[in-house]
């Protein structure tokens, strides 16, 4: 979705000397999104499979889990999802904004190096750098949070 | 036993852990025993999976 938006600015961006004031700017934008999602629509009835790999890996995870568990093994993994999610973002909140930054790009949003690189100006070898330290903060904040308690 | 409109009423409460052990047990026994719930129950889990409970 995201991308069809971009593309509909690239286009727009790319057609602006064809555009013509008598039609409203943002009828003729809408007409452009219109055009390419009926594009996409086309180019995903003829090639299906590519759809699956639009999901994350947890997304698929659970799409498989969906499909084979138990009714009580889903209630379950989905406590288990909340659980980890909650974690996750404890931890995340304890990092510098940079660091949660990259991390949250990389593993959230699923974005290369090279993506991260371009969205927040750095070099990659930076981005890389950022990541590595982000991970071992976010490695020693877990270790604190889930230290297992002294028997006793 | 449930009938599927029953069943369907209880996954709410099913999913948030709040049913008591018989009816968990009468929706569990519905959900093996009848295929369509047993797909609406997924559909429902997977619209449900990151929603607070």
């Amino acid at each position: 979705m995201r991308d069809l938006a971009q593309e509909t600015f690239i286009h727009a961006y790319g057609g602006l000397k064809g555009y013509r004031a008598e039609i409203p700017f943002g009828a003729w934008l809408r007409a452009i999104a219109t055009n390419l999602c009926y594009d996409e629509l086309r180019r995903r009835r003829r090639r299906p499979e590519e759809l699956v790999a639009d999901f994350s890996v947890a997304e698929a995870k659970w799409l498989g889990l969906i499909n084979t568990a138990t009714p009580e093994e889903l209630v379950e993994a989905a406590e288990e999802r909340r659980e980890a999610k909650v974690l996750a973002d404890k931890l995340l909140a304890t990092l510098r904004p940079e660091d949660r930054l990259v991390l949250t790009l990389q593993n959230g949003e699923e974005l290369s190096v090279s993506e991260i690189a371009g969205i927040v100006g750095w070099s990659e070898a930076k981005v890389k750098i950022r990541a590595f330290r982000a991970r071992q903060a976010l490695r020693r904040q877990a270790a604190r949070l889930v230290r297992p308690r002294k028997a006793e | 036993m449930m009938n599927c409109f029953e069943t369907r009423q209880e996954f709410v409460s099913f999913w948030r852990g709040a049913l008591d052990g018989e009816r968990r047990q009468n929706l569990l026994s519905h959900l093996k025993g009848c295929p369509k719930c047993d797909r609406a129950f997924r559909a429902f889990a997977l619209d449900r999976a990151d929603a607070p409970s």
